[in-house]
C-alpha cells in the first residue's frame, strides 16, 4: 500500500494542461494554471511542447473538400431512395 | 364543412434544405475517420441513406450537423467490420500526466532535439494514419473539427470524461509516434550512419 504524498503544484498544473490549451478550464483553475507556468519553467516547457504538438495536429484540419463525383454519386442514391 | 382534424400538418423539416447543406462538412469528417478517399465516399453514401431513412426520428430544430455526424461515426464503425474494442482507459488525468510524463524523458535522453528537426505536418499525418479508435475519433471531433468536449461527447454518445481520457490517451499516442519517427529520422542523418 501507498501512502498518497500530498500533490504537487506541478502535478496539479500538468493534470489540467490539455484541459487548459484546449481552452476547457473554468476562469479561476485557468488563472491558476497560467500563474504556475509563469513562474515554473519545467511546466512551461511541457506546456510549449504539447501547444506545438497541438498546433500541427490542428494544421491538418481543412483538408478534402468534397468531390463533385461524390456528391452526384450521394444524391443519386437518395434519389433512387426515394428522396423526392 | 370542415372538421377539426382538418388542421395542416406541422411541416416536417425538409431533407434536402436542412440535411443535404451538412454534404461537405460529412464528408471531410468521414475523410478524416477513414483516411481514404473511396472509403469516405461509401461512408458518406450509406450515412446520408441512413439519415433519410430515419428523418422522422429528426427533431426539428435540433442541430442536424451534430446529428448526421453520429450516424456517420456509427456507420464508420460498422464499416470496419470488427466491433470496436473495448479499450480500458486511465482517467484523464492520468493519460495527461503521462504525456508530459513522455516529453519529460525526450529532453533528457535529446529526442525533444531530434523532434524539433522533424516535419511536423507529414509526421502528423502518418501518425494519424495509424491511431486506431476509439482515439481517432476523439481527436478528429476535437482537434480537426474543433468541437469542445461537451460537443465530442454528444456526437460520440459518451460522457465527456470518456472523451477526455480518450482525447488524452490519442495524444500521448500521437506524440509517441512523432518521437519514433524524430529518433528515426536522426539515426538516418547522423553522419555516422553515411554511406560508403
Ligand atoms: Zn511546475
Amino acid at each position: 500500500m501507498t501512502d498518497h504524498p500530498p500533490e504537487s503544484a506541478c502535478h496539479r498544473a500538468m493534470r489540467r494542461l490539455f484541459d487548459f490549451l484546449d481552452g476547457e478550464l473554468a476562469d479561476a483553475d485557468d488563472a491558476a494554471l497560467r500563474a504556475h507556468l509563469a513562474e515554473c519553467r519545467d511546466c512551461l516547457a511541457h506546456a510549449e511542447f504539447e501547444r506545438t504538438v497541438l498546433a500541427a495536429v490542428a494544421a491538418q484540419r481543412g483538408g478534402a473538400p468534397l468531390p463533385e463525383a461524390t456528391r452526384a454519386r450521394v444524391m443519386a442514391a437518395l434519389e433512387e431512395a426515394g428522396l423526392s | 364543412m370542415y372538421s377539426m382534424a382538418e388542421s395542416a400538418p406541422i411541416p416536417a423539416p425538409d431533407f434536402r434544405e436542412t440535411a443535404l447543406p451538412f454534404l461537405p462538412d460529412v464528408y471531410r469528417f468521414a475523410r478524416s475517420l477513414t483516411r481514404d478517399a473511396a472509403d469516405a465516399d461509401d461512408v458518406v453514401q450509406e450515412t446520408f441513406l441512413r439519415a433519410l431513412r430515419s428523418w422522422r426520428t429528426f427533431i426539428p430544430g435540433s442541430d442536424c450537423r451534430r446529428w448526421l455526424f453520429t450516424i456517420c461515426r456509427n456507420v464508420y464503425l460498422r464499416s470496419r467490420e470488427r466491433a470496436e474494442r473495448q479499450v480500458a482507459l486511465d482517467d484523464g488525468d492520468d493519460e495527461a500526466i503521462a504525456a508530459v510524463q513522455a516529453h519529460a524523458g525526450w529532453v533528457r535522453d535529446g529526442t525533444d532535439v531530434l523532434l524539433a528537426r522533424l516535419d511536423l505536418g507529414p509526421a502528423i499525418s502518418a501518425a494519424l494514419d495509424e491511431l486506431s479508435e476509439p482515439f481517432r475519433s476523439a481527436v478528429v471531433l476535437v482537434d480537426l473539427e474543433d468541437h469542445s468536449y461537451e460537443e465530442a461527447a454528444a456526437i460520440l454518445e459518451v460522457p465527456v470524461g470518456t472523451v477526455r481520457s480518450r482525447l488524452f490517451r490519442a495524444r500521448r499516442l500521437l506524440q509517441e509516434r512523432l518521437a519514433r519517427f524524430a529518433q528515426d529520422a536522426g539515426f538516418t542523418t547522423s553522419p555516422a550512419g553515411g554511406m560508403r
